[in-house]
């Protein structure tokens, strides 16, 4: 193939649009001549350029944010097998259950399963709508397996078990630290009391402070527990009770974060930093 | 995230290539609203957009080394890892476009207000968009027609051909000719090297 001949079907590669054959033809001929290959990706670019300039600008939902957030926390963190205790697993729900190997025999940390391997995060991201509540279902599922020694027991199962696989609500959360780039969204389902609380952008608090979350029940403010921010800046927390319902008594009203000297507060010290109502 | 606010494309992606969630949370930030457009313009589809989205910024992260800003703009970066996605779950599904929600535009009625932009930006954008309308608007309709029908429908010039009812030859002529006028008419403009 000649230079001049694969200067024809520049134009179709850069737009992915070859037959197969010519494709073929095309990319062995890039292999011996950088120029053509340099001629394409600047076609591409422009074809992106123009295209890509030219769409109506439109954004994701706010939910999309944070199943994203969700994700990327799971990249950042992968399961860290050095950290698993030896002890039995706790009983997890089924969905949970079927992701985890049992302990080995001799007591030693369970091996990992090749799908949460950190080289195997190969998302069936195309799988419909089954695939974010599955991938939200196995951050969680992460999430508590990396913090199960410090929770205790009833925590973690409550924890585990929250009901992402539904319908939900996102609510945003803004305040004093929004123009420090701190933000947060609270997620409720359309199913069940609990809800998570999900905050981007937290920096390490001072020694001896930390972030907690609290949730308003009538008017009074009630300590839902600490957001610890990882290295990247996200926490997240489940929350007990953020749906109303016959079971688990009236809806919170809010929900806010604040940070606090104490390390138990029974009530928020300082100004709420994010805040919402519900 | 504030150190990332104003960030350049370069500082951000050397946030993102430094493993630093924070950058590619502003990454996101900034140019999930270009991906999920292309995103629903091609598979037509919201929640498909949406997945598309989540999938194109984790592949930024993982493959953030393989970006060089030599060859082209970081949005453009991102726009072909959305293109090849959309194709792929486009092939996948065997037709295209062809799911549809219903009315895309007041489907997105809710989320139709990007991140905010400082207004001179904003100005600037609007003007460079402007321009590469009107050098759009300048092909030869049936050139831009088949370029369209490549670019959104991952159609390839066989599928064009057959569905215009066009000879081979004259699609892959109309492409070449349209690809080639299409990056003439950015050079004039600056908004592509010479």
């Amino acid at each position: 193939m000649n230079e001049k001949h694969c200067y024809d079907l520049l134009g179709g590669e850069a737009l992915d649009a070859l037959d197969a054959e010519e494709r073929a033809h095309v990319l062995s001929h890039f292999a011996q001549c950088p120029k053509c290959c340099d001629e394409c990706g600047e076609l591409r670019h422009a074809l992106h350029l123009c295209f890509g300039a030219t769409l109506p600008q439109r954004a994701p939902s706010p939910l999309a944010r944070t199943q994203f957030l969700a994700r990327l926390a799971v990249e950042l963190h992968p399961l860290d097998t050095a950290t698993m205790p030896a002890r039995p697993m706790l009983p997890l729900p089924p969905m949970i259950t079927l992701t985890q190997q049992p302990p080995t025999p001799g007591g030693g940390a369970p091996a990992v399963p090749s799908h949460l391997a950190p080289s195997a995060h190969r998302y069936a991201w195309m799988l419909g709508g089954a695939a974010v509540p599955a991938m939200l279902v196995l951050v969680l599922g992460v999430l508590f397996m990396q913090t199960r020694s410090q929770l205790d027991s009833s925590r973690s199962q409550q924890a585990a078990a929250f009901p992402l696989a539904g319908a939900h609500r996102v609510t945003p959360l803004s305040g004093l630290a929004t123009r420090q780039g701190v933000a947060g969204e609270v997620i409720v389902p359309a199913s069940g009391s609990k809800g998570m609380v999900l905050v981007t952008g937290l920096r390490t608090p001072p020694a001896g402070m930390s972030y907690r979350c609290w949730v308003r029940y009538a008017d009074r403010w009630v300590d839902s527990g600490r957001l610890a921010p990882d290295s990247s800046g996200i926490a997240m927390i489940v929350v007990d009770h953020l749906a109303g319902g016959p079971a688990s008594g009236p809806a919170s009203r809010g929900v806010a974060v604040s940070m606090e000297h104490s390390p138990r507060p029974q009530a928020p010290t300082a100004p709420m930093l994010l805040s919402t109502t519900l | 995230m504030q150190q990332y606010a104003d960030a350049t494309d370069e500082a951000l992606m050397a946030g993102v290539r430094a493993a630093d969630g924070r950058a590619v949370a502003a990454l996101y930030d900034k140019y999930s609203g270009l991906v999920f457009s292309l995103g629903l313009r091609m598979l037509n589809d919201r929640e498909a957009a949406e997945e598309l989205v989540q999938e194109v910024f984790l592949r930024a992260w993982r493959q953030a080394a393989s970006y060089q800003p030599g060859l082209g703009r970081l949005s453009t970066w991102l726009l072909g890892i959305a293109r090849n996605l959309a194709i792929d779950e486009l092939r996948r599904r065997g037709a295209r476009p062809q799911k549809s929600d219903g009315d895309v535009d007041e489907q997105l009625a809710t989320y139709s207000s990007p991140q905010a932009e400082d207004p001179a930006e904003q100005t600037i954008r609007h003007a460079q968009r402007d321009e590469i309308q009107h050098a759009l608007a300048a092909l030869p309709a049936t050139q831009r027609q088949v370029l369209e029908l490549a670019y959104y429908g991952g159609l390839t010039q066989s599928e064009i051909a057959a569905r215009l009812g066009d000879p081979l030859g004259t699609v892959k002529t109309r492409m070449r000719l349209g690809t080639q006028k299409l990056r003439e008419l950015l050079e004039q403009l600056g908004q592509v090297a010479g």
